[in-house]
This record gives structure tokens, C-alpha cells and sequence, in this order.
């Protein structure tokens, strides 16, 4: 996958202690996380059906596309907000549950910077990346997720 | 004019394939495009918030498509 050490997709789960670890400078006074997990899902899969139990989601992207959205937000983040630095990292295929599928983070001075620029970044991140998730059940059907809201 | 067009996520389905060779007209413009698509795929022409990004990039559909030119037809996207 991509080289890039501070925006990237991965098929690995990701480590965020280590990306955590890795966003020290000492010139921050705030560092704003979010990550994005699968979380637990019971209801039909079919309308006819009773409830199913999600397992897991599997995304899919268009990687070239999506490297380039992710590390072009990055950019716009640092500029936007004045950040010292900002790190995106997708997951790729599976994604158990309870599971990091995505991880944000914004370092700054002051809190009000990251916190803003995190949410922006990962606001973003689900309007406009190409990439595209299954919802995996127990009983191994796969269906297309939901389409992202996306604000105006 | 040959121009690659790749399909992602349910698109892809849909269209039962994840790429073509469209040949069109030089002075196509995105939009022009899109209409050959969804001659080409009308399920995919059919579905509500289709978008097309021209060499990675989502621009406006009054550009003009050059030969050699990506372009990929975007579901409304799932990530995160």
C-alpha cells in the first residue's frame, strides 16, 4: 500500500498506539483523535427476514483516488486550521467489529485547532473519499452499506 | 477518442464489469460522458448520486475529456 507516512490505506489493522506515539512535538498542546470503528448491527437483511447479526464491514476503494483525497485533506487541514501535523489512515477489507476502520489526527498548539480540524478531516473523509463498505452478516451474505450523508 | 472508464463499489455490479474503452468525440465533455455511460450501463445511468472523477480528481462536467484521460464513475460513497 501507499508509502506515505502521514496519509495512507492500509489491509492491516491499524495500530493506533503507535500512530499515537509516533505524533509527538513539542510544540503541541493538543492532539485530536477520532477513530471509527464497526459497530455491532441486529436487523433484517431482507425485509422479509428476522434479524441477522453483523459480524464485520469490507471496504473497498479506489485506492489511487483515495490516497490522493486523503493526503490533499491533510494538506487543506494544516492550512485551514494551522495544524503542526495531521495523520489519515483508512483500513482496507475486513474490519471485524469493535474494530478500527479509520483513525484522525490533528496536532496543534492550542485544542480548539485539533478538535475543529479532526472533526473536519473526518467529516470529509466520509463525504468525498472513494471508498465503499459492505455490511458482512453472520450468515456470510454481504450487502452495500448505507451511502454516507453527506452535509450541503 | 479512446478514454478508460472504471466502475467502483455497487457501480461495478451493476454494470457487470469494472472497466471499458468508451470511444467518443474529441470535445466530449464530462457530461457528454456521463450520457454514453448510462447508454452503456443504464443501471448505473439510472441510480441517484452517481459522480465521475476525471483523472482523481471530482471536477465540473463542463470539462473536457482528453484522450488517455481516467475517468471513474463514483457511487455515493460508505467510507469511514
Amino acid at each position: 500500500m501507499s508509502a506515505d507516512e502521514r496519509a495512507w490505506l492500509t489491509d492491516q489493522p491499524i495500530d493506533v498506539g503507535r500512530l499515537i506515539a509516533s505524533a509527538r512535538h513539542s510544540d503541541a498542546g493538543g492532539l485530536a483523535l477520532f477513530i471509527g470503528t464497526t459497530r455491532a448491527e441486529r436487523r433484517p437483511v431482507d425485509p422479509s427476514e428476522g434479524p441477522a447479526d453483523l459480524v464485520a464491514l469490507e471496504y473497498e476503494s479506489y485506492q489511487e483516488m483515495a490516497l490522493e483525497l486523503l493526503r490533499g485533506l491533510r494538506e487543506r487541514a494544516i492550512v485551514r486550521f494551522g495544524l503542526i501535523d495531521a495523520w489519515l489512515v483508512h483500513r482496507l477489507g475486513r474490519v471485524p467489529l469493535a474494530e478500527p476502520s479509520v483513525v484522525v489526527i490533528a496536532l496543534s498548539a492550542h485544542r480548539r485547532e485539533a478538535l475543529e480540524a479532526c472533526r473536519w478531516m473526518i467529516d470529509a473523509l466520509k463525504s468525498d473519499a472513494p471508498i465503499w463498505k459492505k455490511d458482512i452478516w453472520s450468515d456470510g451474505r454481504a450487502a452495500w452499506s448505507r451511502p454516507n450523508v453527506t452535509s450541503p | 477518442m479512446n478514454v478508460c472508464v472504471r466502475l467502483f463499489g455497487p457501480a461495478a455490479e451493476w454494470a457487470g464489469e469494472a472497466q471499458a474503452t468508451l470511444d467518443i468525440a474529441p470535445g466530449t465533455t464530462l457530461g457528454g460522458l456521463a450520457g454514453e455511460i448510462a447508454r452503456r450501463w443504464p443501471r448505473v445511468g439510472n441510480a441517484p448520486g452517481m459522480r465521475l472523477a476525471l483523472n482523481r480528481q471530482f471536477v465540473a462536467l463542463d470539462r473536457i475529456v482528453a484522450e488517455g484521460d481516467e475517468v471513474a464513475v463514483i457511487p455515493p460513497v460508505s467510507g469511514g
